[in-house]
């Protein structure tokens, strides 16, 4: 017999509301024929979209954090990768060290970093505050994504089928193109979504290190002052939390494809 | 221990060594594998077989010593220059490739003409009886058929030499039988020199023109199936090949018998031997089980006898086999019984007396 409701349902049933309730409430405001976002709701409107798809400057950031987290998203994956197959394929002296540095962005509060980076581009390197140095601090932070997923996928899969590539004739870079490459693929395409999606959402590095174009969550926080653009930011937002929603749920199916394949 | 320089050498080991931090995996190996042969390296787990073969593949370099493959030295020659093919224990087949892309990834780089390439495809697949499944992934393939696109994919490269680690391990016991035929009938329909790397003494036996046993990084002995098991050098050859009863003992006579006083039994006889031996050494009598007789009258001359206790007795249809235990000899003595289809089975009950024979020239004398 099975209980189908027992106090850790009840538990986990709140815990879930209490965890994504708030998200929920932002398509929801979206779509309220008010321009505060309060209850009771009046009626259903898409003006606030159109709002939004009418703000020029709104557009210009959101334009903005999508050519940074692309080309973020692909350099700390093809950087990610040589690292992943060096911690993971060859006996590295103080691998483990290079392995702990090269994560300590998980673990060092962001904000730190930001102020170092802050104090190094303007103070010591004299180099003008741009999307260029944001991008530049989002690939410190991604990579350690990018490896950890990198590597995991890497450590899954035989490694003597490189070493069989190499016995059939090819060399360090044709085992790489035809054998290590296609078999890393789906962690490719998953570390290339997580990094995309960091990139995207990171406030605190393109708050400090942002010049006068800002990303979109730089943007957004700028008009939080102004309690009449809110409406057109939840409709933005909305719209942002689905296509996240999306690429995440991508990214972990991808994931769990290539863990299936591996004992075969 | 060291063989004759042969005719035509294929491979040449000089002084082989490979270390792994303190530990010496393979310590010091020298020996010659002939063109066409097929060569097994035999040992458990460890004892530096596997290691050995990666260095001949070049996919491990030794600490010092050196290879020689077809006359050429091997040092600096990474695994991708080298005219060797390995099938892995694993098997390594590339899960992203079909069973034609997985059999051909060797040839693409030599860019043959795309007729050319399918023939030797077709040929090879047809050589390990896998036509009709070009087109299959590799999961789904069976172990068996798994084994053989890797035995096609690497004979396809038509190596010099083809290097085997434990390729029949991961199978089950009648499949493991069948593909021990085919392989051998393979290795002459080619002419390929196998090695080939194992830790199951009965498929090396089968399989192979000679054998290397090793143990902790050394070889013990390199010699035929019979030699191996006719004439031993070592305890260790003769214990890990077959099954071998010893009688500890002193020698105490050298001439063209060995005697050995072997305590309570008294005094034993067996040939001389090639090894050094002086009265006063410490030595094992060694005789195996089917050499031995159930004696029921009296003891002719140049014949041992001793006397135990039957302890147990196994009927196999074709033999018997019994277990003796005898006074000053710590491991159960092993008899096989050949049936000659007259005597009948379990004439001798447990616990009952039993006088145990062999001519003195069936003996061998182990010093280690």
């Amino acid at each position: 017999m099975r209980k189908i409701f027992t106090p850790l349902t009840l538990y986990a049933i709140l815990f879930t509301v209490f965890l994504y309730g708030p998200v929920l409430l932002m398509p929801l405001f979206s779509f309220n024929d008010n321009t505060f976002a309060v209850f009771p709701l009046k009626g259903f409107t898409l003006k606030h979209y159109a709002s939004m798809a009418a703000n020029g400057s709104m557009l210009g950031a959101l334009w903005n954090s999508l050519v940074v987290a692309t080309i973020v998203a692909v350099i700390a994956t093809a950087v990610g990768l040589p690292t992943a197959i060096a911690l993971t394929r060859y006996r590295l002296r103080g691998g483990g060290a290079i392995a702990a540095a090269l994560m300590l962005p998980l673990v060092v509060p962001s904000i730190i970093f930001a102020v170092a980076l802050l104090v190094i581009l303007v103070r010591i390197l004299n180099v003008e505050l741009s999307l260029l140095t944001v991008g530049a601090s989002h690939v410190f932070i991604c990579l350690p994504f990018a490896i950890m997923v990198l590597m995991s996928r890497l450590e899954g899969f035989d490694k003597s089928l490189e070493e069989a590539s190499r016995d059939l004739g090819e060399d360090g870079w044709g085992t790489f193109r035809r054998v290590t490459l296609p078999l890393a693929w789906p962690a490719v395409i998953s570390s290339l979504l997580m990094c995309f999606i960091i990139s995207f959402d990171e406030f605190v590095m393109a708050f400090f290190l942002s010049g006068t174009d800002p990303t979109l969550p730089v943007f957004l926080f700028g008009q939080l002052r102004f309690p009449n653009k809110l409406p057109g930011v939840l409709a933005l937002g909305s719209l942002i939390l689905l296509v996240s929603t999306i690429l995440v749920v991508a990214a972990e199916l991808l994931r769990r494809r290539g863990v299936q394949e591996k004992p075969a | 221990m060291m063989t004759e320089p042969m005719a035509d050498t294929i491979i040449s080991l000089k002084d082989v060594r490979r270390d792994f931090g303190p530990v010496a995996a393979v310590d010091g190996v020298s020996f010659d594998i002939a063109r066409g042969e097929f060569f097994s390296m035999l040992g458990p787990s460890g004892c530096g077989k596997t290691t050995l073969l990666r260095m001949l593949a070049g996919l491990d370099q030794p600490t010092a010593g050196s290879i020689l493959l077809d006359g050429q030295p091997m040092a600096g020659v990474p695994a991708n220059l080298r005219p060797t093919n390995m099938v892995f224990q694993s098997y390594a087949i590339f899960p992203h490739l079909n069973v034609v892309e997985n059999v051909s990834y060797g040839l693409k780089r030599l860019k043959l003409a795309r007729a050319e390439e399918k023939a030797r495809v077709d040929q090879a697949l047809a050589l390990v009886k896998l036509e009709g499944y070009e087109q299959r992934g590799a999961h789904q393939l069976s172990g068996g058929q798994r084994q053989r696109v890797a035995l096609a994919r690497a004979l396809v490269c038509r190596p010099k030499v083809l290097l085997l680690d434990e390729p029949l391990g991961a199978l089950d016991k009648k499949l493991r039988e069948e593909m021990q035929v085919e392989l051998r009938s393979l290795q002459r329909s080619v002419g390929i020199t196998f090695v080939f790397v194992t830790h199951d003494q009965e498929e090396a036996l089968t399989l192979s023109d000679r054998i290397a046993v090793m143990a902790r990084g050394k070889v013990l002995q390199i010699d035929t199936a019979t030699g191996l098991y006719e004439r031993p050098y070592c305890r260790e050859v003769a214990e890990f090949i077959g099954t071998m009863n010893l009688f500890a003992g002193r020698v105490t006579k050298i001439g063209h018998e060995i005697s050995v006083d072997a305590g309570s039994i008294g005094t034993l006889r067996a040939p001389a031997s090639e090894a050094r031996i002086s009265v006063g050494d410490a030595v094992h009598v060694a005789v195996r089980p089917e050499k031995l007789s159930v004696l029921t009258g009296k003891a002719r001359t140049g014949t041992n006898v001793v006397t135990g206790k039957l302890v147990a007795s196994t009927y196999l249809g074709d033999r018997s086999r019994y277990l003796v235990q005898v006074p000053g000899v710590p491991a159960p003595v092993s008899v096989s019984l050949q049936h000659d289809g007259q005597h009948a089975a379990g004439v001798a009950l447990p616990g009952s007396k039993i006088n145990l024979a062999w001519p003195a020239s069936a003996g061998i004398v182990l010093t280690a």
